[in-house]
């Protein structure tokens, strides 16, 4: 699904990751774990191409292709999907419009017809219901005026609506209550399967309670330093990050 | 400009006055275009020395001598005035073309509309109690100059306890005729107590050439009367426009004004309200959307003369290419209009580098107990926001849309007509998105 080699990557001129190796498989669940300012987000930035983050070395190959080479919207087409660690809000456009307008745009990718517009207000007032997120909200404007938790629950509606291949989702988890944070984790279970993988960055072992992974890595200094299964979340959070790798 | 050149226009339009001093207009409209000809002359043309007109050169309006009367034409073919209809069956619709109000008089019993010269005749006492009333000289130099010179326009009287259910639809069409020649309108509006009604004004050119309109519309809303104003400007690449509407407002009454610039190349529009009684109120909304190297000025006025009136004001504009913008809104509260509630916004969106956008919100404040507000921004899209859409899966030239089309549909959303707000956005997406 998706392997990363080597990548080094600077923002500002400053390097941030510094030889990143990562092999996502198919029906995976990956968590990344690490201390603040330790790259995680310049990681998930780096992977849905945003502007000003500088691949200086390395590739990264998605589903059998260069990631590097292809536009944002291609990526996010093909099937990678970013939950944002601080969703941006967009006065003006509606939550329904732009992710109808967002579903269609990877359907014609795919050459498939657009949606109808009564399957897709069915489907969305479902997965609505499903994340607990007021019917209301589908016709605001993008996280305008949306609580934190709100603002990140919208995040895993999108992610529902699109079923990405590849969700990456940047602390989503941070900022929830238990509650909010089972109803999030139950979503993302929701879109598991065989060909779908999944990459969570998170602080807390807490949301791997619910999330299980399969594998679990630290990233510190731009480098993942030690591996594992989901103990060593376990272990990180007893220990904290000191030590862990030397 | 040089002080030769300005004697010579003057004079060419002296020349054009002097012929309607001996017309057979009644006395009294004599001695009102003589009285307004005086003050444009003593006034002069403005320059950018004069505060109101600093940012818009009348440069290149000035290099063109516009002849007064255009040449006899025939009504454009139906078809080629099909695309500025406004869905004729909503709306009762009348066309000026080139300066010449094509339906002689209509009266359907909620209201008369006529044109000036058939009203002098039939209204005469009306116009001469009213004519004036609402409009500045001083201050407006082409109003000065319309109404020195102005032998066209419409009349349109609503009159006590009529609620016009049907929005008053007037298509301004100019021709090939109207080909290096000015058509001066000079328009009034009176609606009487308790009645309501809905006017579009609509500016177009079919064959974009080089031709001058100078507009005044002048409304007088008497007690508890309602207006709902629009203005669309959709005139071509050459095309100058300069025009306002200047109303007065007594006690209760409801004026809403919209104004929306879908294309043109150079307009100065003034929009000027005085709510001479208490518990007025009036909201201005405006859209601009310009390109190429068009330039666009809108001044706003309102005057809040009595107690316990409202305004409220949004401008937004979008500018392309090497286009350019002013919006100058200004409000007075008077001594003694307390409770006075007022809040303006004028905000800019930049599509490029090279267009300039000039703002400049002004509050002048003689009383106490008065709530004002007043804001302006100017900026690009928001790249997070682009980069957000983007990751969603829509393409670069979508997101900017749909970016462009939030910024835009928060002054569309406060227009209370449909009709007028799909047919601009109709519009403004053609233009806009080419
Ligand atoms: N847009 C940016 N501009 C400048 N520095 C940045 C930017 N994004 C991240 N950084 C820097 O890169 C480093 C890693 O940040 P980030 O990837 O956000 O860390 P994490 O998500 O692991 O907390 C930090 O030192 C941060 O200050
Ligand atoms: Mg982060």
């Amino acid at each position: 699904m998706l392997n990363i080699e080597n990548l080094h990557a600077s923002v500002d001129g400053k390097s941030i990751l510094k030889g990143l190796n990562l092999n996502i498989k198919p029906g995976e669940i990956h968590a990344i774990m690490g201390p603040n300012g330790a790259g995680k987000s310049t990681l998930a930035n780096v992977l849905s191409g945003r502007d000003g983050y500088e691949v200086t070395q390395g590739s990264i190959n998605f589903k059998g292709q260069s990631l590097l080479d292809m536009n944002i919207d291609i990526r996010a087409r093909e099937g990678l999907f970013l939950a944002f660690q601080y969703p941006v809000e967009i006065p003006g456009v509606s939550n329904m419009s732009f992710l109808k307008a967002a579903m269609n745009a990877k359907r014609r990718h795919r050459e498939q017809t657009e949606m109808d517009a009564m399957d897709f207000l069915s489907l969305i007032k479902t997965k609505a219901k499903q994340l607990q997120l007021n019917e209301e909200m589908l016709y605001r404007a993008v996280n305008e005026g949306f609580s934190g938790g709100e603002k990140k629950r919208n995040e895993v509606l999108q992610m529902l609506m699109l079923e990405p291949c590849l969700s990456i989702l940047d602390e989503t988890d941070s900022g929830l209550d238990i509650d909010a944070l089972q109803i999030v984790a139950q979503g993302v279970n929701s879109l598991r399967a065989n060909n779908r993988s999944f990459l969570v960055i998170t602080h807390y072992q807490r949301l791997l309670n619910y999330i299980v992974p399969d594998y679990v890595h630290v990233l510190a200094d731009g480098k993942i330093i030690k591996s594992g299964n989901k103990e060593l979340a376990l272990e990180l959070e007893e220990s904290g990050y000191v030590g862990v790798g030397s | 400009m040089s002080e030769l050149n300005e004697q010579n226009l003057i004079a060419h339009y002296a020349s054009q006055h002097q012929h309607l001093l001996t017309s057979a207009e009644p006395d009294w409209l004599k001695f009102y275009r003589a009285k307004a000809f005086e003050t444009f002359t003593e006034n002069g043309i403005p320059t950018t020395a004069v505060e109101a007109w600093k940012y818009t050169q009348l440069r290149t309006w000035h290099k063109n001598k516009f002849h007064q009367h255009p040449k006899h034409a025939q009504l454009p073919e139906l078809y080629e005035l099909q695309l500025f209809s406004m869905l004729d069956e909503h709306c009762q619709e009348v066309i000026v073309l080139d300066g010449v109000l094509q339906t002689k008089i209509s009266d359907n019993n909620a209201m008369q509309i006529m044109d000036f010269k058939h009203a002098l005749k039939t209204e005469e006492p009306l116009l001469q109690s009213y004519l004036g009333q609402a409009v500045n000289h001083d201050e407006h130099p082409f109003v000065s100059l319309c109404d020195a010179l102005a032998e066209q326009g419409i009349v349109v009287i609503v009159p006590e306890n009529i609620v016009v259910d049907k929005p008053l639809h007037i298509l301004y069409v100019s021709s090939k005729n109207s080909e290096n020649c000015v058509n001066h309108l000079r328009n009034l509006i009176i609606v009487g107590k308790h009645s309501k009604v809905e006017i579009i004004e609509h500016f177009v050119d079919l064959h974009d050439v080089t031709y001058f309109t100078n507009h005044v519309t002048e409304v007088i809303l008497e007690e508890n009367a309602s207006l709902s104003h629009y203005k669309l400007e959709q005139e071509g690449n050459k095309s100058f426009h300069i025009g306002g509407i200047h109303v007065k407002q007594n006690r209760g009454s409801d004026f809403c004004s919209n104004a929306v610039t879908i294309s043109g190349h150079f307009s100065r529009h003034d929009i000027a309200t005085t709510m001479v009684e208490e518990s007025a109120n009036c909201t201005l909304n405006g859209l601009y959307f310009t390109h190429n190297q068009q330039h666009v000025d809108y001044h706003t006025t309102i005057h809040h003369d009595a107690p316990h009136c409202h305004s409220s004001s949004v401008y937004k504009g979008i500018l392309t290419d090497k286009s350019s913008s002013v919006f100058n809104g200004k409000v007075v509260v008077k001594h003694g209009a307390q409770k006075t509630a007022s809040k303006q916004e004028n905000h800019n969106l930049l599509l490029s580098e090279s267009c300039e956008a000039n703002s400049k919100p002004e509050l002048e404040i003689y009383t106490d107990d008065v709530k004002c507000a007043h804001g302006a921004t100017t900026g690009q899209l928001d790249e997070e926001a682009l980069f957000f859409l983007q990751s969603r899966g829509l393409a670069l030239s979508k997101a900017r849309r749909m970016l462009i089309r939030a910024f835009a549909n928060d002054v569309f959303n406060q227009m209370p007509s449909s009709i007028v707000r799909d047919y601009c956005q109709r519009y403004l997406e053609m233009a806009a998105y080419e």
